[in-house]
Order: structure tokens, then C-alpha cells, then sequence
């Protein structure tokens, strides 16, 4: 990939190099460069500007797979694969099993027992963790293990705990305030052990694969007086593949093969591939996370090239009428195209340099914002900041070739200008030839188009879909234009795809549920296509405009400014197109966080089942329903049983899901709520009692084994079967009896609690609770966790839950709109660009106007007014079809299939979209305008 | 009382060291209703004399009133607004704003004098028809020829009425027949009490005028009748 776009790139450069040799050519492109360094700078920054975007956009990537991956330094290190046992006292033989079979591939084994305790500090007002590993191994064998002591993460640990000692890993320690000589206490099964904080080490490497590390004993005399039944202590072998960190978990499969064999002998045994899972996962995570990134930043990469894209048409429109020239005194075409394509290489090779480093800057700054929304919160991924040789060459080389691609076709459009048109600036006159050339190309692109839409229909590739009727629509019009005329045809082929692109989900869904981001892409140009091609062929709308500003007196400036940008459309649409994709993809973003933020409440109704407070504590010392009801100020409680099992669709591959375990305490207050039920059920209440009746019913969660996870994904429906494979149970077929609204606390689906509790040996520990009467949900939260702090208990409200879920999204949209506002200031900067050059462009009107007696601030106004009518137009356009998008998304298509959402007006988020922009524009009109008004009328009007 | 009074106009361009005399010490008075034709060398000042006398650019040493107002002792914005009133100009090179309809050009002045616009239109349509191009009053400039665009920068200059017409080589770019046809209508408007001030290096306009003023490096070498002047100071 890398090398290709390298290639593609230094394909289009050489030629001009090569071209370069010839010493005339050479010499007129480079006084071209040199003769305006102002100029030839701001031609620079722009394009670097372009290039820098795909650089960012790239340094997230990189740091993203990076920072999932990180979990493989921070909490595994030389582990590949671990293998349990279901007895903890047969955890010597399986050490020996695997010793024995001396596997070639594994350079060493240590093993170890562990348990999730909650962990408290000793003190007036004790802190408190649930959920916290702690662990029995020995040291030595731990720093030998993975053949490396000083990667084993126990390089500092020195000798295994001796009873009433602990070894803590940062993490814990921060958490706790712990520092060595610190007390804490261990819960679990009821029992507590109090031990000194010895040591605290880095959370690195095999270390960081628990928290607290005890003494030998401890956990059994902790286990000591349990239930039998209940959850054991999890008894393990740790294993390291031969190679490093990395390169072991290549080895896995091989590895586990053997490790099973090696243990076949053995009751209970289970062969964890814990690496191979986790990088698995977190390629999958980043990749998913890097796809969404690139595909909203994408957004912003088109505005970049549509950037250089105008610099380059405005430096030929430029250069036109020196080119004329050179073509007059008898240069060949091929020779002024090489002149300018030189001159081009100059900027875009400069650019690609300046760009490349800009595009680290901006991505650091990305990465900075992305850690304060994920990462700080995060224990075991850590993020720095990554970014490879590959990526930024790959980068450039897009950055490169899009302005290479961009230069040489516009070398080629203009060393085909009519001379006499040229040296006298005057339109490109139209002949029979180029109207032939122009029809051809549009059947050819009608034949395109035609393909491209047949294509997305018949093999459901939504972005195709989307596609193909805009690209046969724009296809037409150099047939259209000859017919209908130019206005019409525009506003025919605008309109046309505009209709298309926003109801085709509607339309046709079977065709676009399983749209993903690059259709939202696709679909964002076409709609902002069709957009600006409509307001482009409106000029009799605008013309009117222009008169009503004149008749109603609003000045010359006024007039000024709004018959520039009205005549010079391409330049304009280029402009607008820069805006309008950016507002567009913010608009769209700001409804959905404004859904959210309305919702918070709702969507925590919808999970709550009537109930205020969701309080865990831990499975390994649960607190029973008895304990927690003698809690002062704690009403009615409905206690829930946490379990998981695989899950499959027909043929899908089996998935792990959550299940809660529920019985009819639940639905005193209410029940969770749904979005759809089976038919023949009066109430959601009803249906909940047919679940506790009959365990082959089950009501799921809305992203049930991530359905509907995505834009498009379709929501699974009531009626439909799935299969659960209990572990060690017979697989059974269950009935979706129901699909519930929203799932924010992740309680996954409902099943009785019998079932949860016989079947896939669920977990006590859960309750939904509400306070009696006049008690503040918020501080019967605080007093439950400081009451139960042993047992882990972490209680909050479903209502700051939910918050909590919410603002992380919320950040990742901040984090989007962030990205996307580079493109607004892509497109402000292509804004003052463009007027800067224009300002030098009507040298000679301004002085004209000068001397016809228009006052300096009557210029000055008028490219004020210019900016800010490019700049409101683009927003306009981009925020409405932004809005509209949204609401037919959200309202009237069935991506969200029944999820319960209404569309929010994003007030505040539409007012910054709107004003920001305009105001930008207007500070970055101030410099040209001023400029502009400074301009001595008999200086201007020596002008050349 | 003369329409434009200058004495001792002096100007010197400067770039780098480099240092050009282009005007020293002119003196001219022009009485309404004069047409003066300015000869002289290309390169010699005569356009400068134009710039500096109508206000346009800045002088260095002298005084120039125009209808008794000392204009280059005005800030730029009183010079600006008097220029509006008072002042038309007709360029070398037509100078027409290129996205601007005819009509649009020629209405300018009258915008910028805040006359209201529907009576600019109408003003501007009528100054139009009266050079002849009332037809071509909604085109652009770039669809107009050389001497329709002149015609239309003529109408520009005369449609609000001012005092003086400066004319700058208005005949440099067009042909014989076109050009003939241009400083007809500039006599045309000057026998109706125009006052016009024109820069050529034709030496068949000569005689065009009521006087004719040469100028030889930045001085005024000869200023009376055309017919007066020596030949071989004419032959320029």
C-alpha cells in the first residue's frame, strides 16, 4: 500500500522533473515561483495545509492501534497462553502435565492462583476497590518466566510474600493511596485478611496480570468456611511462547494444540489463548475505532484537496495570459504545460515536506484530546504517541499525488487555451469539437453511472448505491446543457441527485441496512455536489439578489461583493463545496450529541425498571439481599443474577453476551423497557412474567451480539430464534420474546433468574434498588458503597450511569467535530487565499473604482461582504443538509430500526456551526480587504 | 475662474536608489469648457500629469485646485468624494469592471455619488443610447468590442455630470475607423460645454482641441492653440 502510493507519487512528479532538465523551461517556472514569494508561499501553505490533514488522520491511527495494543506491555508480558484447572488442589499436576511434554515452542511455564477480592484500606474513613485480583506465585519463578527477568515485571518485587505482606501494583496503590507499611484488608467468601503493603511495582508485563500479591495460604484461608458450589479460586499454569511480546503469540496455535494434548489426562482443564485473544481484540478495536476516525476526518481530507484543487485553477487563471504568450511566440503545447507543471512540483514537493511535519503537530494535539476522553479513565491501556515511517510516507505520498494529479491536469487544460483568448483574457471560446469531446465523455460517464447503480442494487453495496444515480445525473449535463440550457440542467442534475442521495435509505433499505461509514461519506459529497451545483445554476435567483441589494440601497460595496463570487462560479462552488462538506458532517454530529443529551434521563427510564439505584458488589464476596435491605434509608430492592454465555445465530460464529437473571421482585416498580414485543402480549409487563415462566424465552438488549451496532445494522426482531450454549450445557434454541429500548448499563439480556443461576452459574451481588421515601438516590449511593465497602459494593444512580456512558460518547463526537473543524479552517484558509490572490487579480478594478470616487471602505466592504456571502452560503447549505440528513436517518428510515429516538434540534451546536465560521471568515476577509482599500488608484492603474 | 489651476507641480517616482523626475514645476490653468489636448514623448509624464492633476496620485511640490478647492491639501477621503463629483475618466485601456454588465459599469458613478438606484439605471441606460449602445447595455465587457467597451467607459465618464473629463490615450487601443468615431463623441460632449483634458500621442488629435499643451521631460514645453505650435516641437 505504501509503496504503491509512493509509486503513483513519483510516477506523476518524475515526468516534470525529468522535463525540468531543459534549461528554458526550468528557468520560466522558477521566475515564476520567485517573482511573487508572497504568492508562492500562500500557493504552499494551502496545499500543505491539505497534505498535513492526511498526516493527522493517519498519527491517530497509528496511536490508536498502538494504545490497544498496549495491553499486551501492561498487564500480560510473556504470557501466550494460560491454562485453568477446575480444582485448585489438582493445580500441581497440571504443571507437572505440562512440564513433562517439554512443548518445543514454549520457553516457560509458572503457576499461580488468584481470586477477584474487594480490597479495602484500614482507616477512620477507609477507600475501598471491588473486583481487585489478588494472587499467590512465586517470585522467583515469575522473574524467570519468559526467560528475561528484567521484562518479567517482577525485576523489582524481591522475594515472594511472607505471610501478612501484600505486593501491590501501582495502579491499586494509586487507587488506595497505598504506600509501603500501609494495612489494608482483603474480602472475600466473607472471611477478611489484613496484611502490610510491602512493596508497590509498576503495573508492567506478567505483574500487571493481577493487583495485589499475597503470601502462599492466603487464599485458601480466605476461601476457608465458603459455600461449596459457589465460585472457586481460579487456578492457573501461565505459559510463554518462544520469540518476544509480540512475536510469541504467532506460536499460539501451535502451542495451544500441544498444550491440550499435554493435559488430556486431566478432569476440567480449559487452554486460554490469552494473547492471540487480546491482540485480536485491540487490532479489531483500533481498526473499528481508526475506520470511524478516518471515515468522519475524511470529510476534512476533501476539503483539503478541494483546496489545492482551487489554489492550482486560481494560479492558471493567473498564469493564463503569460501562457497565451509563450504560446503566441511559438511554444508548444506540451512545453507551457511543462513550464507550469514545474512550477507546480515546486509548491507540492515543498508542501508535502512542510505538510508531513504540520501533520505530526496536528496529530499530537488529536492524540492529547483522544487520551483525556478514553484513556485517563482506562487502567490497563495506556496511550502514547505512535506514528510510523510507513504511515507518514504513505501519507505524503497521497498529499503529493493528489496535487501532482491535480497540477497536471490543469497544465494540461490550460496549454489547450486559444491563444487569442488567453493573451486578451478572454472566455475560452466554445468549438464543435470540445462540445463532441464533452458528450462522448458524458455517455461514457451516463455508462459509468448506469454500472455503478446497477451494480450497488443488485450486490447491496450501499455506497454504490448512493453513488450511481448522482454520477449518471451529472453525467448528462453536457448532453442536458445543449437541450434545456445550462441553468436547467444544473439545477435538474442537483436536484435529482439531492432527492437521491437523502431518500434512497428510505427507498430502498434492504439495499442500505448494512450501510457503514463510507457511505455516510459518499453520501455527505453527493448531497453537498448537488448542493452547490444548484446554487451555482441559480444565477437568475442570484441575479435578483444582487438587484434587490441595489435597488434597497445597500451600496455599491454590497453589490461588489456579491457579483465576484457570483461570476466566478467554479471558483465559488470549489469554495462552498470546502464549507458546506465540513458544516455538514458537524450539523449532522451535533444532532445525535443532542439526542443523547436530551435522552440521558430517558435512556436511563428505559433501564431501570422503575428502580433508582444499581448496586454490585463483589461475586466473591456478595452481599446478600438480607444485608443490603438493612441498609438505613433503602426501600424496595429486586436482586438480579450477572451471567454470560455464547450465543449463536444460525450459523454465525458463537459470541459471549451478558445475561441478568430476574424474577418477579423486578417488575414490582416496572420493567426495563421495549422497543418491540412478540404479538399477543397487552403490556411489556406481561411478557416479562411469560420470560419467567418459560426459559426458552428471552428478551434482548439492543445491540444484542452487536446487532444494529452500526449505522444500518439491522435490530434483531421478537419471533426470531437464537441459540445459547451454556458452558457444559446442552445448547437451546430460545424465542425473542422482546427487544429492549436501550441497554446504557449494560445488563445485556433478561432471563429468569433460576435459569441464570442452574444453568450458566450466574452470580449474586446485583440489585436494583430505590431509596424509601424523601432519601436522595445520590447519597443512599454513598452511604451503600461506604457501608459495604468489603464488599466491594460500587452502587450509583442509573441516571449517572448513564451520564457516564454518555460523555464518553460525547467526547468521541467532540473529538470528530475537532477533527472536522481543521476542514473549517482548510476552508478559511482556502478563503483568504483566494482573496488575497483576488485582491492582485482586480488591481486595476479597485483603482478604477478608486478613481471613479468610491471611498477606501467601500472596497474594503465589498470583500468583506464576499467572504462572509461564500461563508454563510456554505454553512447554510452544509447545516440544512446536515439537519435533513439527520432527521430522515433518524425519523423517517429504519436504521435505527425501533430504537426509540426523536429528533433534537442542535440549537447551541447549529449557533457555533453558524457564527464561528462566518466570523472566521470575516476575520480571515480582513487582511485582503484592508489591503484592498489601501490600493492607490493611479499605482493600480498601472497595473498590468 | 479657471477649472483647474496647477503651479509648480513637481513628482518623482523613487524605487530602491533609483530616482525619476517625472513632472517638474508644470503650471496649467484650464477654463471650463476647454478641451486640452496633452502631447508629448512616451515615457515624458504625461499620464503622470494626468494622475497628479485629476488628484489621483500624490505630487510632490506645487498646488492643484480644481473649481478653487486645493486638492491634494484634502484628506483622501474629502479628495475621494470630490473626485466623484467632479471628475469623469476615460482609460487607455477601457478599465471597465469585468463582471459588470455595461450598464452597471456605467451607472458607477452615480452609485457612488448615492444617487438612489432605479434613477442611476435610468440615468445610465440614457447616457448609453446617447453613445450609441443602448442594445448592448446588459452585456459584459468581454462581449463587447474595443470600441463599444471605450464608448461605454466615455458614457461611465459623462453620466454624472462632472466638471472635468480626463482622457487617457482613449484612442491608444482601438483602430482608425473605431478611433475616429470615439473623439467624435468626445468633441461631441465638448461642444456641449464639457470640459475634457486629453492625453494622446496622435498627432492628427492635435488640433482637436481648444489647446494644446506639450510636455517634454516632465515640463511643459509648449501650452497654446494647436495651430500656434511650433512643428518641430508637434513632431513628438
Amino acid at each position: 500500500m505504501e509503496l504503491a502510493a509512493l509509486a503513483i507519487a513519483v510516477a506523476l512528479l518524475l515526468p516534470a522533473l525529468w522535463v525540468a532538465r531543459k534549461k528554458l523551461i526550468r528557468r520560466l517556472a522558477w521566475r515564476n515561483v520567485t517573482a511573487r514569494p508572497a504568492e508562492a508561499f500562500l500557493v504552499t501553505a494551502g496545499t500543505m495545509l491539505g497534505t498535513a490533514i492526511i498526516v493527522a488522520s493517519f498519527v491517530v491511527g497509528d496511536t490508536i492501534e498502538a494504545g490497544v495494543g498496549s495491553i499486551v506491555d501492561t498487564s500480560l508480558g510473556p504470557i501466550d497462553e494460560s491454562v485453568t484447572i477446575e480444582d485448585p488442589t489438582l493445580l500441581g499436576d497440571l504443571d507437572a502435565a505440562i512440564a513433562a511434554a517439554d512443548i518445543a515452542d514454549v520457553d516457560g511455564t509458572v503457576s499461580l492462583l488468584s481470586l477477584p477480592t474487594a480490597v479495602t484500606t484500614v482507616e477512620a474513613e477507609p477507600l475501598g476497590q471491588s473486583n481487585v485480583w489478588i494472587a499467590e506465585i512465586d517470585f522467583d519463578e515469575a522473574r524467570a518466566f519468559g526467560g528475561d527477568e528484567a521484562t518479567s515485571g517482577f525485576a523489582e518485587a524481591g522475594s515472594t510474600p511472607a505471610p501478612g505482606e501484600a505486593v501491590v501494583i501501582s495502579r491499586i496503590a494509586r487507587q488506595l493511596d497505598l504506600e509501603p507499611g500501609d494495612t489494608i484488608a482483603v474480602h472475600a467468601f466473607g472471611n477478611e485478611v489484613e496484611v502490610t503493603v510491602r512493596t508497590v511495582i509498576d503495573r508492567y508485563s506478567a505483574a500487571g496480570f493481577n493487583s495485589v500479591y499475597l503470601a502462599p495460604g492466603t487464599i485458601e484461608s480466605l476461601v476457608a468456611g465458603a459455600d461449596s458450589g459457589g465460585p472457586e479460586p481460579r487456578a492457573e499454569v501461565l505459559v510463554s511462547n518462544a520469540g518476544d511480546f509480540t512475536t510469541g503469540a504467532a506460536l499460539t496455535d501451535s502451542v495451544a494444540g500441544d498444550l491440550e494434548e499435554a493435559t488430556s489426562g486431566l478432569e476440567g482443564v480449559t487452554v486460554e489463548t490469552r494473547k492471540a485473544d487480546v491482540l485480536d481484540e485491540a487490532a479489531a478495536d483500533g481498526a473499528e475505532f481508526t475506520t470511524l476516525f478516518n471515515g468522519i476526518g475524511s470529510f476534512a481530507v476533501i476539503a483539503g484537496v478541494l483546496l489545492i484543487v482551487n489554489l492550482f485553477v486560481m494560479l492558471a487563471e493567473e498564469r493564463k495570459t503569460s501562457l497565451g504568450l509563450m504560446r503566441a511566440i511559438g511554444f508548444q503545447q506540451k512545453q507551457v504545460s511543462r513550464s507550469f507543471a514545474i512550477e507546480g512540483v515546486v509548491y507540492s514537493l515543498s508542501a508535502s515536506i512542510v505538510g508531513v511535519a504540520a501533520g505530526v503537530g496536528i496529530g499530537w494535539v488529536l492524540v492529547q484530546v483522544l487520551k483525556s476522553i478514553f484513556f485517563e479513565q482506562n487502567d490497563f491501556l495506556t496511550i502514547g504517541f505512535e506514528t510510523s515511517a510507513e504511515s507518514l510516507m504513505l501519507a505524503a505520498a497521497i498529499g503529493l499525488g493528489i496535487t501532482m494529479i491535480t497540477i497536471w491536469l490543469t497544465a494540461f487544460r490550460i496549454s489547450r487555451f486559444n491563444v487569442i483568448a488567453a493573451v486578451r483574457d478572454l472566455p475560452q471560446p466554445a468549438s464543435k469539437r470540445g462540445t463532441l469531446k464533452g458528450v462522448l465523455l458524458g455517455v461514457a460517464g451516463m455508462m459509468v453511472g448506469a454500472a455503478v447503480l446497477w451494480l450497488g442494487m443488485s450486490e447491496q453495496i450501499p455506497a454504490a448505491a448512493v453513488a450511481g444515480l448522482p454520477i449518471f445525473a451529472f453525467s448528462t449535463l453536457p448532453i442536458l446543457r445543449l437541450i434545456i440550457g445550462e441553468r436547467l440542467s444544473g439545477i435538474l442534475a442537483g436536484v435529482v441527485s439531492m432527492v437521491w442521495g437523502i431518500a434512497v435509505f428510505g427507498l430502498y433499505p434492504e439495499v442500505m441496512s448494512d450501510s457503514d461509514i463510507d457511505v455516510f461519506v459518499v453520501q455527505g459529497v453527493v448531497l453537498v455536489a448537488a448542493a452547490v451545483t444548484i446554487s451555482a445554476s441559480m444565477s437568475n435567483v442570484w441575479t435578483w439578489m444582487v438587484n434587490a441589494v441595489s435597488r434597497f440601497g445597500a451600496g455599491l460595496g454590497s453589490r461588489l461583493g456579491l457579483v465576484y463570487p457570483l461570476a466566478r462560479r467554479g471558483r465559488t462552488g470549489l469554495l462552498l463545496g470546502m464549507f458546506s462538506l465540513v458544516i455538514f458532517t458537524i450539523t449532522f454530529l451535533s444532532v445525535f450529541a443532542q439526542i443523547l443529551d436530551d435522552q440521558t434521563q430517558g435512556i436511563a427510564d428505559d433501564s431501570r425498571a422503575g428502580y433508582d439505584i444499581m448496586a454490585n458488589s463483589s461475586s466473591f464476596n456478595p452481599v446478600s439481599l438480607e444485608q443490603i435491605s438493612a441498609i438505613e434509608g433503602v426501600g424496595p430492592v429486586a436482586p438480579v443474577i450477572r451471567g454470560a454465555s455464547e450465543f449463536t445465530f444460525a450459523d454465525d460464529e458463537p459470541r459471549w453476551w451478558r445475561v441478568t437473571g430476574f424474577d418477579e421482585s423486578l417488575l414490582e416498580l416496572g420493567t426495563p423497557a421495549l422497543a418491540s414485543r412478540l404479538d399477543g402480549y397487552d403490556s411489556d409487563r406481561d411478557l416479562f412474567q411469560a420470560v419467567l415462566a418459560d426459559p426458552t424465552l428471552i428478551v434482548i438488549d439492543d445491540f444484542f451480539l452487536d446487532s444494529g451496532s452500526s449505522i444500518g445494522t439491522e435490530l434483531r426482531q421478537p419471533g426470531e430464534t437464537v441459540t445459547i450454549l451454556p458452558e457444559g450445557g446442552k445448547p437451546t434454541v430460545l424465542t425473542i420474546a422482546g427487544v429492549m429500548s436501550s441497554d446504557w448499563v449494560f445488563a445485556g439480556s433478561y432471563m429468569s433468574s433460576e435459569y441464570v443461576l442452574d444453568v450458566l452459574d450466574g452470580q449474586t451481588g446485583r440489585f436494583y434498588l430505590s431509596g424509601s421515601e424523601g432519601v436522595d438516590p445520590e447519597i443512599l449511593s454513598s452511604r451503600l458503597n461506604a457501608e459495604l465497602l468489603e464488599h466491594g459494593m460500587d452502587a450509583s444512580t442509573f441516571v449517572s450511569e448513564v451520564e457516564a456512558e454518555v460523555a464518553e460518547t460525547l467526547g468521541i463526537f467532540r473529538l470528530f467535530q475537532g477533527f472536522l473543524s481543521l476542514g473549517l479552517l482548510i476552508g478559511i484558509a482556502g478563503l483568504s487565499v483566494v482573496l488575497i490572490r483576488a485582491v492582485r487579480e482586480r488591481r486595476r478594478a479597485i483603482g478604477v473604482l478608486r478613481a471613479l470616487g468610491a471611498e477606501s471602505q467601500v472596497v474594503r466592504r465589498s470583500f468583506l461582504i464576499e467572504s462572509a456571502f461564500v461563508a454563510v452560503q456554505g454553512v447554510v447549505i452544509g447545516a440544512v443538509l446536515g439537519l435533513i440528513t439527520a432527521y430522515q436517518v433518524i425519523v423517517e428510515s429504519a436504521t435505527f430500526g425501533d430504537a426509540d429516538l426523536e429528533f433534537a434540534w442542535p440549537w447551541v451546536g447549529l449557533a457555533v456551526a453558524l457564527l464561528v465560521p462566518t466570523l472566521a471568515a470575516l476575520l480571515a476577509a480582513a487582511i485582503p480587504a484592508k489591503r484592498a482599500s489601501e490600493i492607490t488608484p493611479a499605482v493600480a492603474l498601472r497595473t498590468e | 475662474m479657471p477649472i483647474l489651476s496647477a503651479s509648480d507641480v513637481g513628482k518623482t517616482y523613487r524605487s530602491g536608489s533609483l530616482e525619476v523626475q517625472a513632472l517638474r514645476g508644470v503650471d496649467l490653468e484650464v477654463d471650463a469648457g476647454e478641451m486640452v489636448i496633452v502631447m508629448g514623448p512616451s515615457g515624458n509624464g504625461k499620464t503622470t500629469l494626468l494622475n497628479c492633476l485629476s488628484g489621483l496620485d500624490e505630487i510632490d511640490t506645487g498646488e492643484v485646485f480644481i473649481e478653487g478647492h486645493s486638492i491634494h491639501e484634502m484628506s483622501d477621503k474629502k479628495r475621494t468624494k470630490h473626485r466623484a463629483r467632479s471628475m469623469g475618466f476615460v482609460f487607455q485601456a477601457y478599465n471597465l469592471i469585468p463582471v459588470l454588465s455595461a450598464v452597471e459599469n456605467a451607472e458607477l458613478p452615480l452609485l457612488v455619488n448615492g444617487v438612489r438606484p432605479r434613477s442611476a439605471r435610468d440615468e445610465a441606460l440614457e447616457m448609453l443610447e446617447r453613445v450609441g449602445l443602448a442594445d448592448r447595455a446588459d452585456h459584459r465587457p468581454n462581449e463587447l468590442s474595443g470600441g463599444e467597451q471605450q464608448r461605454v467607459t466615455i458614457a461611465r465618464a459623462l453620466v454624472a455630470k462632472p466638471s472635468i473629463v480626463w482622457a487617457d490615450e482613449p484612442t491608444g487601443n482601438l483602430d482608425s475607423e473605431t478611433a475616429a468615431s470615439v473623439l467624435d463623441l468626445l468633441e461631441e460632449v465638448n461642444s456641449q460645454g464639457q470640459t475634457i483634458v486629453m492625453v494622446t500621442h496622435e498627432q492628427a488629435n492635435a488640433s482637436m482641441g481648444d489647446r494644446l499643451v506639450l510636455i517634454r521631460n516632465g515640463a511643459v514645453e509648449y501650452d497654446g492653440a494647436p495651430e500656434s505650435a511650433p512643428s518641430q516641437l508637434q513632431a513628438v
